[in-house]
């Protein structure tokens, strides 16, 4: 399952709008980043509705892994976002 | 890929911009059934805020005191979640059930038509039994080799017996010897889980009798506790298939619950919930101080509740090959296949005469 870690930097007028739209898809970690598991087609609607959302020189940077066991998570300081399912 | 939450602590479990967030409370839960309760929260949410994302949610495990509202349910409605919940003490209460949306007039009438031909509804019953007994001799087969002396004798007679039991099943014409004849089986089971679980272990947990309502030592709340989980699973499963829940063939339909479950259940408990109670006893990962004494009852604490669900949700997805398929299925995965396999059997019996899972690895 391919795991994705997203970044995204938005005019502030729509940043509102876009931290709901990926909310809903993946889980927050810091302010415009996000990562998490998305089947292909999840992540096709999250990329469709984001794009329709952006305009002017707004950006969002999806890094692809193959899967979570890829990922080396090293974290310094406070974490700020919940990441468990168990909570 | 989507999977199952398990909510601990409690608070409100709401809708925010179209996903879910918990409010978490920091305050004492009352028992459900107490009378003090007043059925308000009884803390407000000062614990902190969590939300998740909706699209990563397959079904909601609620074992906390949690608040939920009509715009929520909604939510999950649409969204297709289940959710489970637990009471006080851990026992499975009740499913927030989404709408139908795989519906089959013509399975639901083969399935009412196989519960109500006594003939068709015994092949049935009696495949569950079958299938609950091969699995249940599989796990003793797995531990007899590591036994000695005594232990190992007395599984030998219990083997035997065993077999005996199989040769009765055929000969069983109505769904109460069948149901004896299940409670046998079972009995006979649980008698041999002290040389299982090893002296150790056993002189700390004995093993008497099984016992529900109130579940009456530690390992009769392992028991109670992980059938609950089992059968929430399954119903989970069974609501991605177009089968009818309630229709049930070696429980009685009641009203008020998920027969069908209890039925698939029987033949995934002796490989996923006792070989789970195994496992978390042997390591030591369960010990005395995760049980608690109420009412005349003894209950796993919600730190032994934890970690029991952690080591589920791990399990169901462990994987193994499936020779017909010819590719890894997890054992949640394989609990579906049972719900099609028995889809098969209700739309054509003669052509795809039902048995349950055997365990084969």
């Amino acid at each position: 399952m391919p795991y994705y870690i997203a970044v995204y930097d938005v005019n502030q007028k729509r940043v509102g709008r876009m931290l709901k739209l990926f909310r809903r898809y993946l889980t927050w970690i810091q302010n415009s980043v996000f990562e998490g598991e998305l089947t292909h087609s999840q992540f096709k609607s999250l990329e469709t509705e984001a794009d329709q959302l952006m305009k002017d020189s707004d950006g969002v940077i999806f890094y692809q892994l193959r899967d979570e066991r890829y990922v080396d998570r090293i974290s310094l300081g406070e974490e700020k976002g919940e990441r468990s399912r168990f909570l | 890929m989507k999977r199952p939450y398990y909510l601990f602590s409690s608070g409100r479990l709401k809708r925010q911009h179209n996903t879910l967030a918990l409010e978490k409370t920091s305050g004492e839960r009352l028992p459900d059934d107490s009378p003090e309760d007043e059925g308000v929260p009884s803390s407000l949410p000062d614990g902190g805020r969590t939300q998740f994302p909706i699209e990563s949610v397959d079904s909601l495990f609620l074992f906390g005191e949690i608040d939920i509202n009509s715009k929520l349910i909604t939510f999950l409605g649409q969204q297709g979640v289940p959710a489970f919940f637990f009471d006080y003490y851990g026992n499975y209460s009740a499913t927030l059930y989404p709408r139908e949306n795989l519906l089959s007039g013509r399975l639901r009438i083969q399935q009412a038509h196989h519960y109500l031909s006594p003939k068709r509804r015994l092949t049935l019953a009696k495949a569950f039994v079958e299938a609950a007994l091969f699995n249940i001799e599989r796990v003793i087969k797995y531990y007899q080799p590591r036994l000695e002396g005594d232990a190992q004798q007395e599984t030998q007679a219990t083997l035997q017996a065993l077999v005996r039991d199989r040769g009765a099943l055929p000969l069983t014409t109505d769904i109460f010897t069948l149901m004896a004849v299940e409670g046998r089986i079972r009995d006979r089971y649980y008698k041999l889980w002290p040389h299982f679980l090893g002296k150790e272990v056993a002189s700390k947990f004995p093993m008497n009798k099984r016992e529900r309502r109130p579940p009456s030592n530690e390992l009769n709340a392992l028991i109670s506790f992980g059938n609950s989980l089992c059968y929430s699973t399954v119903v989970r499963q069974i609501y991605r298939t177009a089968l009818d829940p309630t229709i049930a063939f070696l429980h009685e339909p009641g009203d008020r619950r998920f027969s069908l479950s209890l039925d698939i259940a029987e033949i995934f408990k002796p490989l996923l919930v006792d070989r789970a109670i195994f496992r978390l006893l042997k390591t030591g990962e369960i010990n005395s101080k995760h049980f608690e004494k109420h009412l005349g009852g003894c209950y796993l604490s919600d730190a032994g509740r934890k970690i029991f669900v952690q080591h589920w949700d791990e399990r169901l997805s462990k994987t193994v090959h499936h020779r017909a398929l010819d590719k890894k299925v997890s054992y949640e995965r394989l609990i579906r296949l049972e719900c099609y396999k028995l889809i098969r059997h209700l739309s054509d019996p003669a052509g795809n005469t039902y048995q349950g899972l055997h365990m084969w690895w």
